[in-house]
C-alpha cells in the first residue's frame, strides 16, 4: 500500500530491532586459525575476535519474513534508489543500462515541468542517456503483451467454473505484498502473470543475451523508473530473477530482471546530483539505438502501442480484456454502474437477451480493497460461540457468524485491483503536491490539494499521443520472434507465482510475547 | 461536594478496560482483559449476562449503537484486531425490569457481525449520532469507518492513515458528521467526508504526550452554545485536560487562503480551525487515561493512573462567550472558569483506573429524574457506581 509503504512512514511504532528476527544470524565467524585451545579471560580477549561482525539484512529477507513493514523499508530505500543507480553506473561501466519508464511517470513530469507528456518522455530519455543508459524504452509497450495475456487467461478461466474466479489483476506489487502476508488464501484468484515492468525486465535481459549483446543475465542493468515506492518491492522479489528462465544448468548466481527501481520524484532527484537542469534539455526525441536485428521487435520497442485513451490510469487490462471480449461477442453489451466512490466501477457484460454474463471491477484504494477481501473470502467455518449466564442451548433461528459485508457474485470475472486510490497516476512515488522543496526548485507554487494536481496528471496521462494502433496479432509476431532469438519459453516470460508470507497480524503471537514487544516499545495500551 | 460510592460490581477477574452506559435502558456494558463484556442492570447493580467466545483476546472497547427499536446493539473492539457486532431484541418491558429477562430465549446475545481489516490491535470503537457509522482505530496507526448498508452487512467507507502513532481512541460530534481521533502521536485529528472520501479536516496539537480520551460536549449541557457548537474535551498522558473550540464555522474553509480562486475541483473546503480554549485545573499526579461530560449537568469527570476520580464544573458567567475575546487571552479565561467542585483518591484502592462515564441514575433511591451516577472501571475489575452528594 503506498500509504503505508513510503519512506515518509519509516518511524514506526514496532521498532524493526524488535520485531525483526533477521538480525540473529549473524554472518559466521571466521574459522580459527588453529586447533590450539586457549583459555582467556574476557578482559584478554583481543578486540578483533569479541568484534560482531554486523548483521545483513537484505530487502528479500524482509519480504520472506514480514515481522515488520517497516525494517524491509528501510532496507527498500537504502538499496534501490537515484544513488545506487548513479553508483552502478560508475561502478559498472560495461554493462548495458537499460530504463523502463513508466506512462504515469511521464505524465506527471509534464504537469511539473510544463510541458506536453511526450516532450517530457523526450526529456527523461534525454536525461538518461546523458548520465549513461544505452536505452530507454516506454513500459507501455510491455502493457501490450500484458493485455493479450490477460484476456487470454480470463477467456479460459471465464468458460470453466474454476476456484481462481474472479481473477485478480497482479500488477499492484501493494496489493500483491497485502495478500500474500494478509490473506493468503486469496492467493490463487491472482492472475498468473508478471506485470509489465517485471515482463520487461525479462524481455530484454533475455533479449540482449539472445542477440549476442549480453553473456549473462548480470551485464543487462534494468532500471524501472515508476510511479510507485512497491514496485521496488516487486523488483526485489525472488521469483523474479534470472533462476526463473535460464538454463537449469547454469551456475550463474539469480541476477534481478529488474535490477533497481526508483520512483518519478527520485528521477528529478537523479537529475539534480548530476547537476543537470531538466527544463534545459532537448524536447526532441532521443532515437531508440538498435537493441534487436530482429525489425518486429526494434520496432515494438521503438513506437509506443499504448493507448491511453482507453487504458484507466492503471495499465489497462480491465479494458483490454473487455475490448476482446465485445470482439468476440459482438452482440453482448457493456453496462458500467458507477460504484459507491469513484474508485469502484462495475462494468457488466450483458447477453442479447440482457442477462449478465459477466461481471468486471474495478476496485482502487485500500478502502475498496477491504471490501473486496471480505466478499471473497470464505465464511467463517467456527462455531457460534457461548453466550448468556449459562451455556447456552441450541435455540432455533441461529445463524452462522457473518463477515461483515460478505456477498460474493458469481458473475464476476475479474477485478483490476490497485492499491492507491485513483490508480497508477496518484502513486505513492509520483510528484506530492505539498512536496515544498521540489515545487519550489522548479519555480512553482505547491498545490491546494493532492487532488488538484492529481488531475491535472490525469489530464496529462489522458492527453497524451494515441500510440500507432498495434496490428491484430503483432504482440504473437513480437513473441514468436523473441522466442526464437533467447530460446526461453513463453510461460517464463510472462508467468509468476505467489507465497504466502507468514506473519502476526490478528494477534497470532501470544497476548505474552506481544505485551512484551509493546512495552518495550513504550506504546502499552 | 463528595462521592458516595453506591455500589460496586465485581464484574471480572482481569482489569476493565472500558464502560458504555447503554443510551436509553438502565443497563452497562464492560470491556476487559478476560476476552469478555459484562452487562450490568443500572437498577440492581447486578450483573445480568456474560457476552464471550467472541475475542481471542481482551476486549478493549465497547460501546452501544444510538436510535435502535426493539433490539440492543453493541460493538467491540478487541486486542485480537477485530471489532464485533452483537445484537439482543429488547421489548418495552427491558426499561421497567432493568434487562431482567423474563423469557430464555430473548436473553441471548448473537455475535453477528465480525468486522477483520485493521493489522493490529483495536483500541476504540464508536457509533456516529445517529447510528449509521461505526468508527475503529487501532495500533497500526489507522482509524477506519463503517458503514452498515444493510443489516448485518458492513463496508468499510474509509481508512485514515495520518496518524504516525498507535490511535488510542475515536469519538463523534453529537450531530455532525465529523470524526474526532486521538493519538499516541500526542495529537487529535478530525475528519469529514469530502466529495466521496474521508478527509482529516484539522489537527490538533497542543498535548505534550499521548492523549488518551476524547469526548464532545453533549447538546444538553447548561452551558452549551448553540453557536459556539459542541466543544471538545481531552485528555493525556501530560497530566492535563483541554477544551478546544472551532473557530469560525464548519464549511467556511478556515484554512484556505482567503485569495484562493475558487476552484471546483476542490469541492467544498473541509479544513477546520479549532483552538485550545481552556485547560483544566491540574489535579492529577500520572497519566489521565479517560473524560466524560455531563449531558445533564455539564460536569467534566476525570481518572488516570494515580487512582483519583476528579470532578470540574464550569462558571456558565465568567466563561468566555463565543467569539469575544481569541487566541491566548481566550485559553486562559477559558481555564479560569473551571474549578474543581470533587476530588476522590483512591476510588480503586491502589488499582488504576481506567475509564469513567456519566450515566442517568435508575436505582431505587434515585432523586428525580435528573438525578446522575458516575460509573468508574479499573485494573481491579470492579465497576464502582458513584453518587455525587
Amino acid at each position: 500500500m503506498s500509504a503505508i509503504l513510503s519512506a515518509e512512514a519509516l518511524n514506526d511504532f514496532i521498532a524493526p530491532s524488535v520485531a525483526c528476527i533477521k538480525p540473529v544470524e549473524s554472518l559466521p565467524p571466521p574459522p580459527p586459525p588453529s586447533n590450539d585451545l586457549t583459555v582467556a579471560r574476557e578482559d584478554t580477549l583481543p578486540a578483533a575476535q569479541t568484534a560482531q561482525t554486523a548483521a545483513q539484512i537484505s530487502l528479500t529477507d524482509c519480504l520472506a519474513c514480514s515481522g515488520c513493514v517497516t525494517s524491509s523499508e528501510a532496507v527498500l530505500v537504502q538499496l534501490q534508489s537515484h544513488t545506487e543507480v548513479l553508483n552502478s553506473l560508475e561502478q559498472y561501466p560495461n554493462r548495458r543500462f537499460l530504463a523502463v519508464v513508466s506512462p504515469q511517470t511521464r505524465a506527471a513530469l509534464a504537469v511539473a515541468l510544463g510541458m506536453r507528456e511526450k516532450e517530457a518522455g523526450n526529456i527523461v530519455s534525454r536525461l538518461l542517456t546523458t548520465v549513461g543508459f544505452e536505452a530507454v524504452v516506454d513500459e507501455g509497450v510491455f502493457w501490450g503483451v500484458e493485455h493479450w495475456f490477460a484476456s487470454r487467461e480470463v477467456m479460459e478461466e471465464a468458460s470453466t467454473d474454476g476456484p481462481k474466479k474472479p481473477i485478480l489483476a497482479s500488477s499492484c506489487p501493494g496489493f500483491i505484498c497485502y495478500l500474500e502476508s494478509t490473506h493468503p488464501e486469496l492467493i490463487p484468484h491472482l492472475s498468473a502473470l508478471k506485470s509489465p515492468q517485471a515482463i520487461a525486465g525479462t524481455f530484454l535481459k533475455a533479449l540482449l543475451i539472445g542477440e549476442g549483446k549480453a553473456k549473462s543475465p548480470e551485464d543487462v542493468y534494468v532500471v524501472g523508473v515508476m510511479p510507485c515506492f512497491d514496485k521496488k518491492l516487486e523488483g526485489a522479489r525472488g521469483e523474479l530473477t534470472s533462476s526463473a528462465w535460464r538454463d537449469e544448468s547454469s551456475e550463474e548466481t539469480p541476477v534481478r530482471d529488474i535490477d533497481c527501481v526508483i520512483t518519478t520524484r527520485e528521477l528529478l532527484s537523479l537529475a539534480e546530483i548530476k547537476g543537470i537542469n531538466v527544463r534545459s534539455l532537448s524536447r526532441e526525441p532521443v532515437p531508440t539505438p538498435q537493441l534487436s536485428t530482429d525489425p518486429t521487435i526494434q520496432a515494438f520497442l521503438s513506437v509506443a502501442t499504448t493507448n491511453p485513451q482507453n487504458t484507466g490510469t492503471s495499465g489497462g487490462n480491465l479494458s483490454a480484456i473487455l475490448r476482446s471480449l465485445l470482439q468476440q461477442h459482438p452482440e453482448a453489451t457493456l453496462q458500467i454502474q458507477q460504484g459507491r466512490n469513484i474508485d469502484t466501477v462495475d462494468y457488466l457484460l450483458s447477453s442479447a437477451s440482457g442477462d449478465v454474463i459477466a461481471k468486471f471491477t474495478r476496485c482502487y484504494g485500500f478502502r475498496n480493497i477491504q471490501n473486496l477481501v471480505r466478499r471473497l473470502k470464505p465464511t467463517r467455518p467456527k462455531a457460534l460461540p457461548q453466550f448468556g449466564k449459562k451455556p447456552a442451548a441450541p435455540a432455533a433461528g441461529r445463524r452462522a457468524v457473518k463477515r461483515a459485508g460478505e456477498a460474493r457474485d458469481e458473475r464476476q470475472v475479474y477485478v483490476e485491483v490497485m492499491a492507491c486510490p485513483g490508480g497508477c497516476t496518484n502513486g505513492g512515488g509520483q510528484i506530492k503536491y505539498d512536496d515544498e522543496v521540489l515545487w519550489k526548485e522548479l519555480g512553482l507554487e505547491k498545490w491546494g490539494s493532492q487532488r488538484e494536481l492529481l488531475a491535472k496528471v490525469d489530464e496529462a496521462y489522458f492527453s497524451s499521443d494515441e500510440g500507432e494502433k498495434g496490428e491484430e496479432g503483432e504482440v504473437r509476431k513480437v513473441l514468436d520472434a523473441w522466442i526464437r532469438i533467447t530460446g526461453v519459453a513463453e510461460e517464463k516470460l510472462v508467468k509468476t507465482t505467489y507465497r504466502k508470507v507468514a506473519n502476526d497480524i490478528g494477534g497470532r503471537l501470544g497476548e505474552k510475547e506481544v505485551l512484551e514487544i509493546a512495552s518495550r516499545t513504550g506504546g502499552g495500551w | 461536594m463528595p462521592l458516595q460510592k453506591l455500589a460496586s460490581v465485581s464484574a471480572h477477574t482481569d482489569r476493565i478496560w472500558q464502560c458504555a452506559p447503554h443510551p436509553t435502558l438502565p443497563l452497562l456494558a464492560t470491556a476487559s482483559g478476560d476476552k469478555s463484556s459484562r452487562i450490568i442492570s443500572l437498577l440492581t447493580y447486578n450483573t445480568l449476562s456474560t457476552i464471550d467466545g467472541g475475542h481471542k483476546r481482551s476486549i478493549r472497547s465497547v460501546a452501544w449503537k444510538p436510535n435502535t427499536r426493539g433490539e440492543s446493539v453493541l460493538a467491540s473492539g478487541s486486542f485480537d484486531a477485530t471489532a464485533g457486532i452483537w445484537r439482543r431484541y429488547e421489548d418495552d418491558s427491558g426499561a421497567a425490569t432493568g434487562g431482567e429477562y423474563n423469557d430464555e430465549e430473548d436473553e441471548e446475545w448473537r455475535f453477528a457481525v465480525v468486522l477483520d481489516g485493521h493489522e493490529s490491535e483495536i483500541k476504540s470503537v464508536a457509533w456516529s449520532a445517529g447510528g449509521s457509522f461505526l468508527a475503529t482505530c487501532s495500533r497500526d496507526k489507522s482509524v477506519w469507518v463503517w458503514e452498515e448498508l444493510d443489516d448485518d452487512n458492513f463496508e468499510t467507507v474509509a481508512v485514515m492513515q495520518e496518524h504516525t502513532q498507535d490511535v488510542k481512541c475515536v469519538t463523534w460530534h453529537p450531530e455532525e458528521i465529523l470524526l474526532a481521533s486521538a493519538s499516541y502521536d500526542d495529537t487529535i485529528r478530525l475528519y469529514r467526508e469530502d466529495l466521496d472520501d474521508w478527509v482529516c479536516c484539522t489537527l490538533l496539537e497542543g498535548h505534550e504526550s499521548t492523549v488518551w480520551c476524547i469526548t464532545f460536549e453533549p447538546l444538553t449541557t447548561p452551558n452549551y452554545d448553540a453557536k459556539r457548537g459542541a466543544r471538545l474535551a481531552s485528555c493525556s498522558d501530560d497530566k492535563t485536560v483541554r477544551i478546544w473550540t472551532r473557530v469560525g464555522q464548519s464549511g467556511v474553509g478556515a484554512g484556505q487562503g482567503a485569495g484562493a480562486p475558487p476552484s471546483i475541483l476542490r469541492g467544498a473546503p473541509v479544513e477546520e480551525n479549532w483552538t485550545c480554549s481552556a485547560i483544566l485545573p491540574k489535579a492529577h499526579d500520572r497519566s489521565i487515561y479517560s473524560i466524560s461530560w455531563s449531558p445533564r449537568t455539564g460536569r467534566i469527570a476525570s481518572c488516570g493512573g494515580d487512582g483519583k476520580i476528579v470532578i470540574y464544573e464550569e462558571d456558565k458567567t465568567s466563561a468566555p462567550g463565543a467569539m469575544e475575546v481569541d487566541g491566548d487571552a481566550k485559553a486562559e479565561q477559558g481555564s479560569k472558569a473551571w474549578k474543581i467542585v470533587a476530588e476522590l483518591k483512591g476510588a480503586h484502592g491502589v488499582y488504576e483506573i481506567n475509564n469513567v462515564a456519566w450515566s442517568k441514575r435508575y436505582d431505587k433511591d434515585k432523586r428525580g429524574e435528573d438525578d446522575e451516577i458516575i460509573v468508574s472501571v479499573g485494573d481491579d475489575g470492579n465497576v464502582n457506581i458513584w453518587a455525587v452528594e
